[in-house]
């Protein structure tokens, strides 16, 4: 059996458990909040730990859960529709279902004057996925990021599974033309 | 719109996707397959369509950035790093959960 080390985790895991952290959920404070609370959580089971599994994979799935709660919590009672995005398709009036071409996707080769970099791309994803509405960004990074799978997702957050689709399809439409208008500049 | 256009554009539709139809068959081609005859409206609309062939190159390359994102956590490559008073923080809390 493997030994605990509770006063050792922050050292060993904290930054990873961080970085995890903040990718989900698209803020430093509130991934702090969450890693504070892996840890204590972990110190309360410790007892569950049996040493067959390394203790950051163990700790990674409490903080896998925490993050499942934190959305779990925040789209409960959400409308789907609670947002003014309007869908970049034209309506009754126009080619019905047809893009708008104003906000029809752009070229991105041709019209970005500096090179493609993981890193500012990344940060302007984050900056757009924390703009989109709650219950949207929770479908988005459970089930795109985490990789859950639909059930498990609308079980988590409550919606049925075509509702996912169209939530899901909303999220891609908005987080594209966001990632558009700031990485286009 | 004339009326003539209308029930034309209708028409179309029951063959040809729109690229509402199309952008949501892209995403969930993502994550399930469709089926034989979403597929091929599919396929048809994107040979018309340079926007939804965008769309789709463009879900693509956020769809790898994402897996990027967890590749760089799996190879610890870790961009943000706790500063040492959030540590002492957490190291202060863990020993004040344990006293108790």
């Amino acid at each position: 059996m493997t030994a605990i080390n509770p006063e050792q985790w922050v050292e060993r895991h904290g930054d990873y458990l961080y970085n995890y952290a903040v990718s989900r959920v698209q803020s430093k404070e509130t991934a702090e909040d969450l890693v504070q609370d892996t840890f204590i959580s972990a110190l309360k089971a410790k007892e569950n730990f049996r040493g067959e599994s390394a203790e950051l994979t163990w700790l990674m799935a409490i903080l896998k859960r925490k993050v499942i709660d934190f959305y779990r919590k925040r789209s409960s009672n959400k409308e789907i529709a609670a947002s003014n995005f309007s869908k970049p398709f034209q309506g009754e009036e126009g080619m019905t279902g047809h893009w708008i071409m104003e906000r029809a996707p752009k070229d991105w080769q041709k019209e970005t004057r500096s090179p493609f970099r993981n890193e500012e791309f990344q940060r302007i994803m984050s900056m757009c996925l924390s703009l989109l509405p709650e219950k949207w960004r929770a479908v988005f990074v459970l089930r795109v990021m985490e990789e859950i799978n639909s059930d498990e997702v609308c079980k988590e957050i409550g919606c049925s599974s075509s509702n996912l689709w169209v939530i899901l399809h909303r999220a891609r439409l908005k987080l594209r033309e966001c990632i558009e208008n700031n990485w286009l500049q | 719109m004339s009326d003539l256009k209308k029930m034309m554009v209708k028409g179309m539709n029951r063959v040809m996707l729109d690229c509402d139809t199309a952008t949501l068959l892209i995403t969930k081609n993502e994550f399930i397959s469709l089926s034989c005859i979403e597929k091929i409206k599919l396929r048809m609309h994107l040979m018309g369509c340079k926007y939804c062939r965008r769309f789709k190159k463009q879900s693509n390359e956020i769809s790898l950035q994402i897996h990027q994102l967890n590749v760089d956590l799996q190879n610890a490559e870790l961009k943000l790093h706790l500063s040492e008073e959030q540590k002492k923080r957490m190291r202060n809390n863990i020993r004040s959960a344990s006293q108790n």
